[in-house]
């Protein structure tokens, strides 16, 4: 069968650009045998690869020759492309996003030729996309989902525990084995359910006392190295003891492999520091409070990505022990943005 | 930065999440017998928990078979419109020549036993992942472990490549 080698080059010998930039380079093409060929594409790309589901974007295509090689002949192609405003090329543990000039020759009634190289995309001084599925934080809305929603989910999986607990007792009664069983299921089943509805209320009722908390950040974009400002207001509505008020900053990979019920998500941590914002204090009713606390973005800070179940993201979370009460907790994030320094 | 797993001589985790068609390309199975009894009609299935290759052979059969087409039904993609249907998490059985991988058989389907795991072929597949990343000419990461790996993990194939992609991770550079 007629065969033909694809090889690129990429003129760049560290094969690092930024956005703006262009990268250039040759397809050079051997063929053993005259080759008939419908196109010879390059595409620029970037892919992510690790432990989670692939995904690609960014693609832009160029079609290089049509007709036919001849046996034993060499020929190279330019090409050239710009470099696109990111995301930036990133390599961690379960996450890595890579960008890739791609060579393709169409070769008919044969196995197509291919071909791969990747080059490093850094960070530019200009705004950067941070993956196809980034949404700017909404600095209006925590990152959580409906409390209401989790309340009534978790209300359902209470209830049908509570049920299953009391058929279990009937049965117990009746001596048999199968009621020890239905027991422990309904019981566990309930205290999950009881789990969930609390913590989908357990702001609100923390709010019976704090009164509500506006949470709020210097700004939701940060760059490596900088110092993230948080301010927490509230005016308590009753009187009681806080015993500290912390801030924490965690930034973590999270990838999604498999899917339907062979569907696994795994998470490797970047970084995690908590800051107190206040020590042990006493809340007196209707008298403001505004505290303040400042958190170090690390200076080897990953930048934010999000795409099809491939993600880098970051958050704070603010916490409010209360002692004998429900805790107040509320996660927030925040993009770390990519900058040349 | 350095271009990944360079210092490896790999493009990238061998042991990583891979896309379909290079399942199907990477596949150690032998599909031929099954392939044809498809083409004569037949409506079999593979059974099995994950991670023991039902997903791979569906895969690999799809590759083998131009006129088959292939869909997940835990992903709610409906039955294709094609003469040979290849159904992975199969909830009922098609009126036709299909292959279903499913966890629990079907009564009246033919069922098509998934090859062992043996030293031989885990040796072949890890062979063929560190390969299909391979950068360049030279040396490259062996597996060299397999018996002790199917004495751990028996015939999960899955978790063997989630043991091997922390092996590859933490591999330390040569010089």
């Amino acid at each position: 069968m007629a065969k033909c080698e694809l090889t690129i080059t990429i003129d760049k010998p560290d094969r690092t650009v930024a956005p703006g930039e262009r990268i250039t380079g040759i397809v050079q093409v051997r063929a053993d045998a005259d080759v008939p060929c419908n196109g010879l594409t390059v595409t620029r790309e970037w892919s992510t690869h690790g432990k989670g589901n692939r995904c690609t974007g960014g693609s832009e295509t160029l079609t290089l020759f049509k007709g036919a090689w001849s046996a034993d002949e060499a020929v190279t192609y330019e090409w050239a492309f710009d470099v696109p405003a990111g995301p930036v090329t990133y390599h961690g543990h379960f996450l890595n996003v890579d960008w890739y000039i791609r060579a393709r020759a169409d070769v008919p009634w044969a196995i197509d030729a291919k071909a791969e190289e990747e080059f490093i995309v850094v960070p530019g001084r200009a705004e950067m996309q941070l993956g196809p599925e980034h949404k700017a934080p909404d600095a209006a809305k925590p990152g959580q989902a409906s409390p209401g929603c989790a309340f009534a989910v978790g209300m359902v999986f209470l209830l049908v525990g509570l049920a299953i607990f009391i058929v279990g007792l009937v049965v117990l009664n009746q001596q048999t084995c199968g009621g020890l069983i239905t027991l422990v299921f309904g019981f566990v089943f309930g205290l999950i359910g009881g789990a969930v509805a609390y913590g989908a209320i357990r702001n609100t009722l923390a709010q019976r006392t704090l009164g509500a908390v506006d949470v709020g950040f210097s700004s939701r974009a940060v760059r490596k190295g900088d110092a993230l400002g948080v301010s927490a207001k509230f005016t308590p509505r009753a009187a009681a003891d806080v015993t500290r008020v912390t801030a924490r900053l965690i930034g973590r990979e999270r990838v999604i492999s498999g899917s339907g019920t062979n569907k696994t998500t795994h998470t490797h941590g970047l970084h995690e520091q908590t800051v107190e914002v206040s020590g042990a204090t006493r809340l007196v009713p209707g008298q403001p409070v505004e505290l303040t606390a400042s958190l170090p973005v690390p200076v080897n800070a990953a930048p934010t990505f999000a795409a099809s179940e491939n993600y880098l993201e970051w958050l704070v979370t603010v916490h409010f022990d209360l002692p004998g009460r429900p805790d107040w907790e509320q996660d927030y994030p925040i993009d770390v943005v990519p900058f040349d320094r | 930065m350095r271009l990944p797993f360079a210092h490896l001589n790999l493009r990238r985790n061998p042991f990583g999440e891979l896309d379909e068609s290079e399942r199907a390309a990477l596949a150690v199975v032998d599909v031929d017998a099954v392939a044809a009894r498809l083409r004569a009609g037949a409506r079999v299935q593979f059974v099995g928990d994950h991670g023991r290759g039902k997903t791979t052979h569906l895969l690999a059969l799809r590759a083998r078979l131009p006129e088959a087409r292939y869909c997940r039904r835990d992903r709610g993609q409906p039955l294709p419109d094609a003469p040979i249907v290849l159904v992975d998490e199969a909830d009922a059985v098609p009126r036709r020549a299909c292959a279903l991988g499913v966890h629990v058989p079907f009564e009246g389907v033919e069922t098509i036993s998934l090859p062992p795991l043996t030293s031989a072929r885990l040796a072949a597949i890890c062979e063929r992942r560190i390969e299909h990343v391979r950068r360049g000419p030279g040396a490259v990461p062996r597996v060299g472990n397999v018996d002790e790996l199917i004495a751990r993990f028996r015939d999960d194939l899955r978790a063997i490549e989630g043991h091997l992609y922390e092996v590859f991770q933490q591999w330390p550079s040569a010089s």
